[in-house]
């Protein structure tokens, strides 16, 4: 987690804050809410896709950590618990709502000719890809690139990369296996690859196997 | 190595979890293919242009976040 967007960076300030919410202070209830909320928001609005539903996730989030906050044991920090909480809040309104059935991810993976080469060799992508993404229009792109993946893929590719948690916490959070979160997120990196492939690939692509040197 | 393996093996290379004698295969193959270069480059822009792309939202102000649901939050735990 960035340390600067970190709403709560002082040792001394978050055990006040603590105290006060363990003996019931209005004020501590809410400096909590008002400070952390809006990355709280954020987190589950990338997982969940709507406004209303993001919204949903966390207020259910904090009623769950008003209620488990005597549990709390201050290993964590308090907003990196809040942030499991929406997380786990954000997955299960994911599982229980009615979505149409993936799409599956295997046009988007590298296909690959008998002799091992790729099918389409992969072409330069324009000089300055990196450079644009200083651009709020490409960070937008990507965003909307991140969405097209199947959710399978999708929410293990948010939780490692983006919500920036390991192996064994998405593994735990997903309910499958380490290996399997290693698998998924692979190809969901190579899927997004492909997408963003689109907009930053320049170059036509040239016959695989006649570029090796 | 050929590409297919040399593509599959990434994530785990850029984990640091190949086995030196792999490691050694997946350095050697890339040396001499560019478009598997290309793509290990392309494979980690894209890691990063998500982390990019996300992170602004992280830092979207207190403001951004509707008064509503800053109440409606509170008043749930004061009505427990």
């Amino acid at each position: 987690m960035d340390a600067a967007l970190d709403p709560l960076p002082d040792e001394a300030a978050e055990a006040a804050l603590l105290a006060g919410l363990r003996s019931g202070s209005d004020t501590a209830y809410e400096e909590l809410v008002r400070s952390t909320s809006a990355r709280l928001l954020a987190v589950a609005r990338r997982i969940v896709g709507t406004e209303e539903d993001a919204r949903d996730v966390v207020q259910e989030a904090f009623i769950s950590a008003f209620r488990a906050l005597d549990r709390f044991e201050g290993n964590a920090k308090l907003s990196t618990w809040l942030h499991r909480i929406v997380v786990n809040k954000a997955l299960m309104r994911l599982r229980t709502r009615k979505r149409k059935p993936e799409e599956p991810i295997e046009p988007l993976l590298p296909a690959f000719k008998e002799d091992g080469h790729q099918v389409q060799a992969t072409s330069e992508w324009a000089e300055g890809a990196d450079v644009t993404l200083e651009r709020a229009e490409t960070r937008e792109f990507v965003r909307s690139q991140i969405d097209r993946l199947p959710d399978t893929y999708r929410t293990v590719l948010l939780l490692r990369d983006i919500e920036e948690m390991n192996t064994p916490e998405t593994a735990a959070m997903l309910g499958i296996t380490e290996n399997a979160v290693k698998i998924r997120l692979h190809r969901a990196r190579q899927a997004l690859r492909k997408l963003l492939d689109e907009r930053f690939g320049s170059a036509p692509a040239r016959p695989a196997g006649k570029v090796a040197r | 190595m050929k590409c297919r393996e040399c593509t599959e093996f990434i994530l785990r290379y850029l984990e640091g979890d190949l086995p030196l004698d792999e490691r050694t295969a997946f350095e050697q193959h890339l040396g001499k293919c560019p478009p598997c270069e290309r793509y290990l480059s392309q494979y980690r822009l894209t890691v990063t242009a998500g982390k990019h792309a996300c992170a602004e939202q992280n830092a979207s102000l207190p403001g951004a976040v509707p008064e509503e649901l800053i109440r409606a939050i509170l008043d749930s735990r004061r009505s427990e």
